[in-house]
């Protein structure tokens, strides 16, 4: 995994004039900031944050209140922040067939259709609502010998379970390095070798191979954006489309868009405000 | 019963882009909680926010659960793009660098009315002409 690295830039700033201090900062390419009294806490990438990007930054803030100055500058190495929750990562039963489980609690799993997930900073452990309506989706909907697209694959768990219900093969691809890393962690602990071919790429940027199946558990305005992209891939096919990450409230967003790209809705699924939908090609 | 508050804390996020990097992954790893759960749930929240910072604060449990809540943007950054400048006015009470309009802040006071400590829009538009005043803008 590439070293990425970004930096912490402590700045005392009186709270009562935090408001318009982000107004300056809104300027400024950052990662986000941490509020903390009389303080804020700014992050960069590392190879944005310049002496001159710094210097201007100051003294933009100054021309608000000339006593705002730098408490300190701190480099930080990207790592696994999640490491610790996953330590506890829990075993997640589906439904009476598919169970989803580290490799550490796999003996407590009674499914007969099981997915070995060691968390690393990717989404996908079953852990959230949409991972789990997707799966429910796809029990029924992965034809034996069908190729399959894993849109945004997270840790590869809807791939894995694609090949597991009997699929021949998974493209699949995601924008971020820690999913494509623990993807092909994931396929090794799952003995899934040529049936999954994994990418780093953006689904902005990519061609979709033709397929019978797309899965893509994204967010709604990304999988609004696709719509075009998925329909191309599946016309052939008359295939169907399994996405999830919408809100219910955007639901309806969403199915507009699918179908006026061709889809029809055939099912939808909800737990808590997560919903997912199966569409298929319109005849 | 109630479940018991850890703690809070509250951050500035660019919507619907977050990830776990800084400020997210710390924040959320140092209190061992989910920051995978929170970065679908923050990004599915504010799609329809993109391209604004917006503040949200996180309150978390001895459970190590959590619950947030995202607010609207900072006026000051709903001014700037209102009005289109690049930054507010060196010495405000003298130099205006650009004009806004009173409908301007009563569409800005509707979108952080929630957030705001008011009760008519009318009030909310004095709090926003503040901030305006602040950053040289002047309100016609």
């Amino acid at each position: 995994m590439k070293s990425v690295q970004y930096i912490n830039l402590t700045l005392s700033v009186p709270e009562e004039i935090y408001d318009l201090a982000y107004g300056v900062i809104s300027d400024y390419r950052t990662r986000g900031i941490e509020e903390k009294f009389d303080e804020l806490v700014i992050t960069f990438d590392y190879d944005y944050f310049t002496a001159e990007i710094e210097a201007d930054l100051l003294a933009q803030l100054r021309m608000i209140d000339n006593s705002i100055s730098i408490k300190g500058k701190e480099i930080i190495e990207e790592k696994n922040w999640n490491a610790e929750f996953e330590k506890n990562s829990p075993v997640v039963v589906v439904n009476e067939r598919i169970g989803i489980a580290p490799e550490w609690k796999l003996n407590e799993l009674n499914t007969s259709l099981k997915i070995i997930i060691n968390p690393k900073m990717s989404f996908g452990t079953g852990d959230h609502a949409t991972t789990r309506l997707m799966c429910k989706l796809m029990e029924h909907s992965v034809k034996p010998d069908s190729n399959w697209i894993d849109a945004g694959c997270g840790s590869g768990v809807l791939a894995i379970l694609a090949i597991k219900l009997g699929a021949k093969s998974v493209f699949a691809f995601d924008y971020d390095l820690w999913s494509v890393e623990n993807t092909m962690e994931n396929l090794i602990l799952n003995d899934i070798s040529n049936e999954i071919q994994v990418e780093h790429a953006k689904i902005e940027n990519i061609k979709l191979p033709p397929a019978h199946g797309i899965v893509a558990n994204m967010f709604s305005n990304l999988l609004i954006a696709s719509m075009e992209k998925f329909y191309n891939s599946l016309k052939d096919s008359k295939g169907v489309l399994i996405i999830s990450g919408i809100l219910k409230y955007d639901k309806t967003d969403v199915i507009k868009s699918a179908e006026s790209n061709g889809f029809k809705l055939i099912n939808e699924i909800f737990e808590d405000e997560w919903v997912a939908l199966q569409l298929a090609v319109r005849c | 019963m109630a479940k018991k508050v850890a703690g809070v804390f509250k951050l500035q996020l660019n919507a619907a882009e977050a990830t776990m990097a800084p400020p997210v992954g710390p924040a959320f790893g140092q209190r061992a909680l989910n920051g995978m759960e929170f970065v679908k749930q923050f990004n599915a929240r504010t799609q329809k926010q993109k391209g604004y910072i917006v503040p949200v604060v996180v309150t978390f449990y001895a459970d190590k659960t959590f619950t947030f809540e995202v607010k609207s943007p900072p006026a000051a950054v709903l001014l700037k793009k209102a009005t289109g400048i690049q930054s507010g006015s060196a010495v405000s009470n003298k130099n205006k660098v650009a004009k806004v309009s009173v409908q301007q802040l009563e569409e800005i006071v509707k979108a952080k009315m929630q957030d705001l400590n008011c009760d008519t829009v009318e009030a909310g538009v004095s709090m926003i002409k503040g901030t305006a005043r602040s950053m040289g803008i002047v309100v016609e």
